[in-house]
């Protein structure tokens, strides 16, 4: 049911499909050949926020044009709950294509190897949890018109919000609490993030219920 | 006659307009016509039930059950048609197809496959390329191929000629005809109703006006043509009556009254939009 429901947003940008394909292989060749000090900070962030942005606006665009189309959907068994799951499911699977094609490329091209792989997922997920999770229940509160300008924005602030991200150290009274099982802190840190995203969810879909549709 | 489905007290405020208070129900066997003026409260009292949009007050039931307590089994159980297509143009009859299609239990493609070659429609097709007509075609193969017993219908043959629309109707007793089921039709546009209803339930500025038989209603109001002057007295004999100077024309609900007091008009059978005319008030648009 949910496949169906990222095919259709798939094909209605499916320009943008294309994109964040390009996006995910291409930004971190393109730092390595033109910006290799910026790797660490913008390789995979930059994959990941640049492709999430400009999906979201591009299917947000499409169905803005279409607002029947979502309430038919909402008349057929498919709940409001299974669109807005769909939602965070995509932007999900963005993150993780770009981890994925990010990973296989540190193995072919030697700069990369040089980024702290785990680390990168786990800043790139909370980048992901803050900008898209704080973003789409706003984007479901007030719709596609009246948020296209706080996309812009994020675009914008895109770039500090990673710098930033990148130069956050943890404790070192944190670490060493996590310094017998190495990686722990990462899975912890990464699944407090999952945990923010499924609440962004749950905001979500707490609005989109009570939205009158077309 | 079961009801299928029973809306009880139905309300929703917009600025402007309400819904007050709706109640009516449909019919198991039954096409249920729900006419009403642009404006009448018709959209929203399909989007209520449907729960496109939220209701202050007001329970809808199917087969008895509160649907706000089993949507998604209520709306497993439906059909819907909406005035115009309400698809992704960017597909393909194929796709927006797999689409509604992985939502219901009971997805038929046999019956999917009959209804797009009986309305010769190619799979392949973008949902851009079709016409009105043919995307309302299509959205009736979607709402039929899954076994609804409830087919909800929202002016789904606005703006469609007249053999579109004739199909349409073959279409809707082909349904009716296996019996246990039921469509609810909502149309301004009453010349098929005259064809295809068994009920209708009038809506007028938000409020329910009459739920009846569609041949009961028309064998108790008659369309009345007179000569000369209506008596100021007798125009309280009338739904509704024009004057002009050659005599007047109006609908009553009164027949043999009528009959006693103008033995020499003229009494006609009335159609459903005579009907629904009669009861709307001055001045509403139809």
């Amino acid at each position: 049911m949910i496949l169906q429901l990222l095919k259709k947003d798939c094909i209605i940008a499916k320009n943008y499909v294309a994109a964040v394909i390009l996006i995910g292989v291409g930004l971190p060749v393109l730092l390595v050949w033109k910006q290799p000090q910026m790797l660490e900070v913008f390789a995979l962030p930059g994959a990941v926020f640049i492709s999430s942005v400009a999906f979201n606006l591009a299917v947000s665009e499409k169905e803005n044009m279409y607002p029947k189309a979502t309430a038919l959907l909402c008349a057929t068994p498919y709940n409001r709950e299974k669109l807005v799951e769909e939602k965070y499911l995509l932007y999900f699977l963005i993150y993780l294509y770009c981890c994925v094609v990010f990973r296989i490329e540190m193995q072919v091209i030697p700069q990369l190897s040089a980024v702290d792989f785990v680390r990168s997922v786990v800043v790139v997920f909370w980048i992901q949890v803050i900008c898209m999770g704080i973003f789409l229940p706003i984007q479901y509160r007030f719709g596609y018109e009246k948020t296209k300008l706080l996309a812009m924005l994020l675009v914008v602030a895109g770039p500090v919000l990673m710098s930033v991200a990148n130069s956050v150290v943890v404790p070192a009274t944190v670490t060493q609490s996590f310094s017998a099982v190495p990686g722990a802190m990462y899975i912890v840190l990464w699944m407090i993030g999952g945990a923010l995203w499924l609440f962004s969810m749950f905001v979500s879909k707490k609005i989109f219920s009570s939205i009158d549709l077309f | 006659m079961q009801p299928l489905l029973e809306v009880e007290g139905l309300k929703k405020t917009y600025p402007g307009f309400q819904l007050n208070g709706v109640s009516f129900s449909i019919y198991e066997d039954c096409i249920t016509g729900f006419i009403g003026a642009n404006g009448a409260g018709k959209t929203t009292t399909i989007r209520s039930i449907l729960h496109l949009i939220s209701h202050e007050a007001g329970t809808i039931k199917f087969k008895g059950k509160d649907i706000s307590k089993t949507e998604k089994s209520f709306k497993d159980s439906i059909g819907v048609v909406f005035d115009e297509g309400f698809f992704y143009d960017e597909l393909t009859l194929t796709q927006m197809k797999n689409l509604i299609a992985s939502s219901y239990s009971h997805w038929d493609n046999g019956a999917y496959t009959h209804y797009l070659d009986a309305f010769s429609l190619r799979p392949d097709q973008t949902i851009s390329s079709l016409s009105r007509g043919m995307k309302m075609k299509f959205s009736l193969a979607l709402a039929l191929s899954h076994h609804a017993e409830l087919l909800i219908m929202d002016e789904p043959t606005s703006g469609l000629d007249p053999l579109v629309r004739k199909q349409f109707i073959e279409i809707l007793k082909e349904f009716m005809d296996q019996g246990g089921k039921a469509v609810f039709y909502s149309t301004h546009n009453t010349s098929d109703l005259d064809k295809a209803a068994d009920m209708l339930v009038m809506i007028d500025n938000g409020k329910i006006l009459f739920e009846e038989d569609k041949d009961m209603l028309l064998e108790t109001h008659r369309l009345v043509k007179g000569k000369g002057l209506l008596p100021a007295e007798t125009e309280k004999l009338f739904l509704k009556v024009e004057q002009t100077k050659y005599g007047f024309t109006g609908v009553t609900n009164q027949v043999e009254e009528a009959r006693r007091i103008f033995p020499d008009a003229v009494f006609e059978r009335v159609t459903v939009e005579d009907i629904m005319l009669s009861h709307m008030k001055e001045g509403e648009p139809a």
